[in-house]
């Protein structure tokens, strides 16, 4: 049977376990390690404050996101080495293949398998300081607040993912330093444009026949488009910006 | 199996490297690419195997543009780096994850060669000395059976036995229907085995000739004094008397001196070029 | 195999297939190895073995029998013996002559030598 040359199951199949099983090790020690550490504090939280371990889990999830970002810099890691990337992108699989098996890697596979330690750590506190079998932390698997953090990581992790692709080197720093000189460019813009339309709108309310005219949909327009963005562009756009970038790469 | 015309490439705009370069490559054949240093011969290969992006030209491999990473056409050749990265990992295991990726790979060709380079599946890849992980990349690159393989200095770091081994696997497993190039500088270890020659220097392939033809028009020979009326078109001095290479004008078939012929190709590209327009 | 480095190296397997003959080490009819064994044995290009094969063929030295191989002429021997003869005549006998012209020797002096030889 003729294979797509553009997706074949199979081949991201065959990538996925393979960058799973070549990093193994590494992978296993830093996520035992953060795990373990996670155990520590919740145990000296629950037994210094008895009760408060639900309090924890923003500390968690703020980890997880954080690893998750880590994670996702280095998930091309292979192409910032030309040593590496001769390999990597003489691999028979196309470029879909290779941004789909790293979006599964670290976009999906490991938010659950991280969400999954939280519980189990969570489970695990309440086991030890409490005695008790909790399993509420299980019941709330697909509770709001999870699927919202999931969601919201699924966004970010995106950008990240293009940060991978795009530097060659300190790729987790180097996006944080394109994210933060971008947001205080946006701030900069934003507050302009805030400071042009509030004039201009301050000088049309002096007429009053002006402000009548002024329509709140116009004013509510910009968060709106930005929400959109947010919540149906942002992952596609960063996905897509990615597959190009991968595309592009030379060794 | 690689047609390459009109090919442009420069690491910086005002380097250029290739210049309108053209090569087309056969299967059935083991070319030796050869080049002074910093002619462009890894390059090359990496062009081929689609790992750099030419500027202008075009570079075809099975009819695929190289730049695409087709995975068909992926799968159909082998890059055999100068130096090269290998997981820590078994072998055994380094097979398991990757030869799916090839759907004619033969694993009883794999566990020929291992043995015949003395590698057990068991052996860690990090922990192997550097021609060893050679020796492995070339054993799982031929198994791969594709059909376009790409080595780039092969017997850099090779110990006396393995060059032999290595010369041997090469006579062995290379069917009609592949077609190997091998960029060298060390000419003396392959000089039997590389046909035809192929010289890149100035950003252009200035030669482009099999062995038999080689023979029937140009002669080697290594003579005590060079009389007044022969014209050589390459000479050089050494111990034993002087080393030339003239028109194979009495059509003798001589042993021929790459080294030799390379040293005079770039010394004398249209002496040599026009000999074989004749 | 050591190759020397005057003659093409066909030429010089074809050396060594002429010897195994002659020697009868390759008896007349007899299979001899692959091309392909033989490229991998003294470790040249698979064509330049093909090269020596087409020649030695061509002098009527080997044959192919399709899809089986390659064997010893059944007069391979007589074939061998007046190839190397021509080979001698033409090529060693010459410089021979010229040495003897050298050192002012003539036909007698090497009848001698000769004698002494085969004694």
């Amino acid at each position: 049977m003729e294979k797509s040359n553009i997706f074949n199951i199979n081949r991201l199949y065959l990538l996925t376990r393979r960058h799973l099983f070549s990093n193994l090790t590494g992978w296993m020690i830093a996520f035992g390690a953060l795990s373990g550490v996670m155990l520590v504090i919740s145990l000296l939280v629950a037994n210094f404050q008895p009760g408060s371990l639900a309090m924890l889990t923003p500390t968690y999830l703020t980890i997880m996101f954080l690893g998750g970002y880590i994670f996702t810099s280095s998930i091309f890691s292979e192409l910032n080495e030309p040593r590496k990337a001769t390999h990597y992108l003489t691999l028979p699989v196309s470029v879909t293949e290779r941004l789909a098996s790293a979006w599964l890697l670290t976009g999906i596979l490991f938010p659950l398998f991280a969400l999954l330690m939280i519980f189990l750590i969570i489970f695990l506190a309440n086991l030890i300081m409490n005695l008790t079998f909790d399993f509420s932390p299980f019941a709330n698997l697909f509770s709001g607040n999870y699927v919202n953090a999931f969601k919201t990581y699924l966004v970010t992790q995106s950008v990240f993912l293009l940060g991978a692709a795009y530097f060659r080197k300190y790729n987790f720093l180097k996006t944080l330093l394109v994210l933060f000189v971008f947001f205080v460019a946006f701030m900069i813009v934003s507050g302009l444009l805030g400071w042009l339309f509030l004039s201009h709108l301050a000088e049309m309310l002096a007429s009053e026949e002006a402000a009548l005219n002024v329509d709140p949909v116009a004013v509510r327009w910009i968060p709106m488009a930005a929400n959109f963005f947010y919540n149906y562009l942002m992952l596609p756009f960063f996905l897509v910006t990615t597959w190009f970038t991968l595309k592009e790469r030379q060794v | 199996m690689v047609d390459i015309q009109e090919l442009c490439f420069g690491y910086s705009k005002k380097k250029t490297l290739f210049n309108h370069l053209d090569l087309d490559l056969k299967p059935g054949n083991v070319y030796g690419l050869l080049g002074k240093n910093g002619a462009g011969k890894t390059t090359l290969l990496k062009v081929i195997s689609g790992l750099v992006f030419s500027d202008k030209g075009r570079c075809l491999v099975h009819g695929h543009q190289s730049k695409d990473r087709v995975p068909e056409c992926l799968e159909d050749i082998c890059f055999i780096p100068e130096e090269y990265h290998l997981p820590s990992i078994r072998i055994d295991r380094f097979v398991m994850l990757h030869a799916p990726f090839y759907k004619r790979f033969d694993h009883s060709k794999l566990a020929w060669l291992l043995k015949e380079f003395q590698l057990e599946p068991h052996n860690r890849l990090h922990q192997l000395s550097f021609g060893q992980r050679k020796k492995f990349l070339l054993a799982f690159g031929l198994a791969t059976s594709a059909r376009l393989l790409l080595m780039d200095e092969p017997t850099n770091g090779l110990d006396i036995p393995s060059k032999s081994q290595f010369r041997k696997v090469i006579a062995a497993s290379v069917n009609e229907d592949q077609c190997v190039v091998i960029s060298t500088h060390q000419v003396r270890d392959l000089q039997n085995l590389i046909d035809p020659i192929i010289i890149i220097d100035e950003g252009k392939i200035i030669f482009n000739q099999n062995i038999e033809r080689i023979a029937s028009v140009l002669h080697f020979d290594t003579l005590m004094d060079i009389k007044e009326n022969m014209q050589p078109l390459y000479q050089e001095e050494g111990i034993g008397g002087y080393a030339v290479i003239t028109p194979n004008l009495e059509e003798k078939d001589s042993r021929i001196d790459i080294e030799l012929l390379f040293n005079g190709v770039v010394a004398n590209v249209n002496g040599f070029n026009n000999e074989f327009k004749k | 195999m050591e190759f020397n480095d005057k003659q093409a190296i066909y030429l010089q397997i074809a050396d060594y297939f002429c010897e195994r003959i002659l020697n009868k080490q390759w008896k007349e009819g007899e299979k001899i190895p692959s091309i392909r064994d033989i490229a991998v044995q003294l470790e040249v290009n698979p064509n330049t073995a093909f090269r020596t094969y087409n020649f030695l063929q061509d002098k009527g030295i080997i044959f192919n029998r399709r899809g089986i191989g390659y064997f010893v002429a059944e007069n391979g021997f007589t074939k061998t013996m007046e190839f190397k003869k021509d080979i001698f005549i033409q090529e060693d006998l010459p410089k021979v002559f010229q040495t003897m012209d050298m050192l002012k020797m003539n036909t007698k002096d090497l009848e001698k030598e000769y004698n002494e030889f085969k004694n």
